[in-house]
């Protein structure tokens, strides 16, 4: 018989604000000691009150917005009871009844064609701490750098149905969350995390098997294989009787390329939300919702079509547009230099070269934009040369605040135009002193005139402008 | 009338621990209590909003800046039980 | 037996008590429990700060039931208080002794009131959110309120002065501009209602109390009449509702891992929690636990919960239209004037019945005084019409 698989997806992922969302501690504490990113609120100690980050809804409303969901103009936070150490309070404020928003789509592409996948809601809500398991001495501790850290979790509704749809998906999530810059989206970060809700059915069927969660998957490969692992489960079960499959939670176990059933986990399960006294409703009118809605960039689509229009290629344009930073860079440098090609060769090579070396991913480009398009136009005129540009683009990398045409005269590397008479000066020198490569060169040895370019360019410190150097060299030796 | 399984399952989600003659004593009183709750259901509250706050504001919010945290050894100050910074717990499986 | 945690000698000529359901980081606070018995807070109720800042000093701590759901105090983990066989309220004792011009105290449901009425002192519970709660221990928080219970209405009006306004650190605190406006909008109508419908189940005493206020509220010229409010009578219900609900959540985070009591008794992290709660709570407070657990879950929800929220709005809207035509709701504030202790035992169900009385006020948040045995429950931000009213009777 053959089989479908049904996915759902619950994904948490990290809002990017500097606090946390109901108290003032820094939400950002990767490798920090533990326990020193907390304070009495965000580690269950009674008696402080949670004031809304303001900024979280911002987000909340902009990632609902790029998802396509409609916002809720009025949006309550909750609390769910359940008891595990990771948290704090024994219960987590979330949003239950009426979440932030609702009703979305995000479209994919696979080997398979085009799907809208639906998105049920997205609600935002508090993280929680980190359990450190002690294997020798049998005790687990409990870190609470990470409660109350704001996430949202984005539900979709079950209509995924394999491992290449799953990182479709993912990939297209990330990429539009990352361009409303509310979230770094890092797996390996656990800035992302994913929850895959599966079942399996004849194909054709419009009955749902029994369905599995299944967590603790660190990357989208992991996903992947946990989902091929899962679904040949199910369908054992199914086919062959091989187990009775339970709903139930599941650990993927990457290591050894299975699945366990989760135990001591909460399995009652009744959360008993109600509304949280404590946080009153936000209620978001038309001002606050137009500012955001104008605050949402274009879709990737929309700039690499733009982009092809100035005359990319369909391969740059892709390339640029799968990031907002390139995006930005790109947009901004060209505006500053008027030249996009130029500055998608500068992007493409130099830039993502630097990138490269120094191990970052686009978003962490830091570039002033305007800067680079101010250092292109200075190359393209001829005042900076190509090696002494490289060299500035290099330190603009480390110092934000580098003024390329600043940089370049401060460190010798401006070619003024009253230049021409130094260059005439170094290359009659050179020639002088080297007789033997000028009567080389007239003898055909085309090598010996890059020698006394050398020489010239040597003296001259790379300050001067190769074309124009070739030219009055080229002039001076054949008199 | 509230049974003594209902007991018993809500002792279990509140973490309590309860003896048969509590399991019997918590029954009636939930019972009692949840009778006068029965008064409730003559006031009519058809198209009645839920009133979760009494007062009429919203959108209280602080900005995103962050604040001083307290320190670790404060923080655990009070832990029954420590081990490098953390609070220590029984193996979690 | 102490009415006191601990109680400090202070040099200040103002001084006041505060019970032990505000964080002191001086003093343990353990809000009646023995969950958090020897528990030091690493910050200090706003209130005291603001107290402290006007010049008063705290001269102790008194006692109070346990997370102050009950009575008077009578669930407290470290004795309750009784004179002869009659149920006392710490705090109300305190002030009667002289040990402060006032006490400030956290009213979750009725004990403070119900501790003034019977001492002849006077209290007052302002409107919701004038009054900032960071720094109190949270048991019901979307109706309890920092209170202050004194020997008159003048030193009710000054302390309660000296502590209320806006607090960016509560997100329920009432914004400035909305209680200037909130006050300005109060009209004085010289005519005071009572609830007849609140005089259910009180004895002749109490009776004669809410008469007695009447008559000298007639004789100082202002108008009384009797108003027959049905829904009114509901609040208790619905408040036992809400309050179980809140208390239940707002407890769960006392479990044994981060501070507080922690049970010997354990091999995993299930018996950790269970054991450590077992242990250390009371009895009262594992009922409303229980109750709470209940009204809220999947099956109960709607019925119940939601339920309670929508009579909590029908009552705030009747009496607020009733408040619109009078100063204030006379009602009693006890069934009777003194608990006997043979009752308080027997009847563990009492503080359910018994907030009959006081659930109005804390489910509306509308600010109610209490002074000679009764209660005057008046339209938000009618404080000071209030404590007027309240040197009349």
């Amino acid at each position: 018989m053959k089989y479908e698989t049904v996915i759902g997806l619950e994904v948490h992922v990290e809002l990017a604000t500097e606090s946390k969302i109901f108290c003032s501690c820094s939400a950002h504490s990767f490798g920090a000691e533990p326990n020193s990113h907390v304070c009495p609120a965000c580690c269950g100690m009674p008696g402080m009150l949670p004031v809304v980050n303001r900024r979280v809804v911002d987000f909340g409303m902009k990632a609902g917005m790029m998802l396509n969901c409609d916002i809720n103009r009025v949006t309550t936070f909750d609390k769910k009871s359940y008891y595990y150490p990771d948290l704090p309070g024994a219960y987590q404020t979330t949003q239950w009844f009426a979440p932030v928003a609702v009703n979305g789509r995000v479209d994919i592409e696979t080997s398979a064609g085009k799907k809208s996948v639906r998105i049920k809601q997205i609600h935002m809500e508090e993280d929680a701490g980190k359990l450190v398991h002690d294997i020798s001495e049998g005790t687990t501790h409990v870190d609470f750098n990470r409660t109350s850290v704001p996430l949202i979790e984005i539900v979709s509704q079950p209509d995924l149905s394999s491992a290449e749809e799953v990182e479709a998906y993912l990939v297209r999530l990330r990429t539009l969350l990352r361009y409303a810059k509310v979230a770094e989206c890092e797996m390996a970060h656990g800035t992302m995390r994913c929850d895959v809700n599966l079942s399996v059915r004849p194909a054709g069927s419009d009955v749902l098997g029994v369905r599995t969660e299944m967590k603790n998957m660190n990357s989208i490969e992991a996903i992947k294989r946990a989902i091929e692992f899962e679904t040949a489960r199910h369908i054992d079960a199914l086919e062959n009787g091989t187990e009775v499959l339970v709903q139930e939670t599941r650990r993927w176990d990457d290591a050894k390329g299975k699945s366990y059933a989760m135990r001591n986990k909460e399995t009652a399960g009744d959360y008993r939300y109600f509304p949280d006294p404590n946080v009153m409703p936000v209620v978001i009118d038309d001002a606050w919702y137009e500012a955001i809605q104008n605050s949402v960039p274009e879709f990737p689509e929309v700039k690499r079509e733009k982009y092809i229009a100035l005359g990319l290629t369909e391969y740059d344009a892709e390339r640029i547009s799968e990031s907002i930073m390139l995006c930005e860079c790109f947009e901004e440098a060209s505006e500053a230099c008027g030249n996009p090609k130029e500055v998608v060769n500068w992007i493409t090579s130099d830039v993502m070269r630097i990138l490269n070396a120094k191990k970052m991913t686009y978003e962490m480009l830091n570039l002033d934009n305007q800067a680079l398009g101010k250092l292109i136009s200075l190359t393209g005129d001829g005042k900076i040369s190509r090696a002494n540009s490289k060299k500035i683009l290099s330190a603009m990398f480390d110092d934000r605040s580098i003024d390329p045409e600043a940089y370049a005269e401060a460190n010798d590397m401006l070619i003024g135009e009253q230049n021409d008479d130094m260059i005439l000066d170094v290359v009659k020198k050179v020639i002088e002193a080297d007789p033997k490569s000028v009567n080389d060169f007239k003898n055909g040895k085309e090598k010996a005139l890059m020698a006394l370019f050398g020489k010239c360019m040597k003296e001259l410190k790379g300050n001067c402008d190769p074309q124009q150097l070739k030219v009055i060299l080229l002039e001076c030796i054949n008199g | 009338m509230i049974s003594k399984e209902v007991v018993e399952k809500v002792a279990k989600l509140s973490r309590l621990n309860l003896d048969e003659a509590e399991i019997a004593l918590y029954a009636e009183q939930l019972s009692q209590i949840l009778d006068t709750m029965e008064g409730l259901q003559q006031i009519d509250t058809d198209g009645v909003v839920p009133l979760a706050h009494v007062l009429p504001i919203e959108n209280v919010f602080r900005e995103d800046d962050v604040g001083q945290c307290f320190r670790q050894e404060e923080v655990l100050a009070n832990a029954p039980e420590q081990s490098d910074g953390m609070f220590q717990v029984p193996k979690i499986v | 037996m102490s009415i006191y945690m601990m109680k400090q000698e202070t040099a200040e000529a103002k001084a006041v008590v505060v019970d032990d359901m505000f964080l002191t980081t001086d003093m343990p606070t353990t809000a009646g429990s023995k969950m958090l018995e020897g528990y030091n807070s690493l910050f200090e109720a706003e209130v005291l700060t603001r107290l402290k800042n006007a010049g008063y000093a705290v001269a102790g701590k008194t006692k109070v039931g346990e997370f102050g759901v009950d009575l008077l105090g009578e669930t407290c983990y470290f004795g309750a208080e009784y004179e002869g066989e009659s149920l006392q309220y710490p705090a109300a004792l305190a002030v009667k002794n002289g040990d402060g011009k006032a006490a400030v105290v956290l009213d979750v449901n009725g004990a403070p009131r119900r501790g003034a009425a019977q001492s002849g002192l006077v209290a007052l519970k302002p409107t919701y959110g004038r009054v900032s709660r960071y720094g109190t221990i949270p048991v019901a928080c979307s109706g309890e309120t920092v209170s202050v219970i004194a020997n008159n209405g003048t030193d009710c009006r000054e302390v309660f002065c000296a502590m209320a306004g806006h607090d960016s650190k509560d997100g329920t605190s009432l914004p400035e501009s909305m209680t200037e406006q909130g006050k300005a909008a109060v009209n004085k109508r010289n005519k005071v209602a009572v609830l007849s419908s609140m005089l259910k189940g009180v004895n002749e005493e109490v009776q004669a109390k809410i008469a007695a206020a009447a008559e000298q509220l007639s004789k100082n010229g202002v108008e009384v009449v009797t108003i027959d409010a049905q829904t009114v009578a509901y609040a208790g219900a619905a408040w036992n509702i809400l309050m179980s609900a809140e208390l239940c959540n707002n407890v769960s985070r006392y479990d044994g891992v981060k501070y507080g009591y922690r049970t010997k008794n354990y091999t995993n992290i299930d018996e950790l929690y269970t054991n450590s709660r077992t242990e250390a709570f009371g009895d009262f407070l594992k009922s409303a636990i229980l109750f709470g657990s209940e009204t809220l879950s999947t099956e109960n929800y709607s019925k119940v919960y939601d339920k309670a929220m929508r009579v909590r709005r029908v009552i705030r809207d009747d009496m607020a239209a009733m408040l619109a035509d009078c100063d204030a709701l006379l009602m009693p504030a006890v069934s009777t004037l003194s608990y006997d202790r043979t009752l308080v035992e027997r009847d563990k169900y009492l503080p359910y019945k018994e907030n009959f009385f006081t659930a109005p006020a804390s489910i509306t948040g509308f600010p109610v005084v209490v002074a000679g045995g009764v209660q005057l429950v008046g339209n938000a931000f009618s404080e000071e019409l209030l404590l007027d009213l309240a040197e009349l009777v």
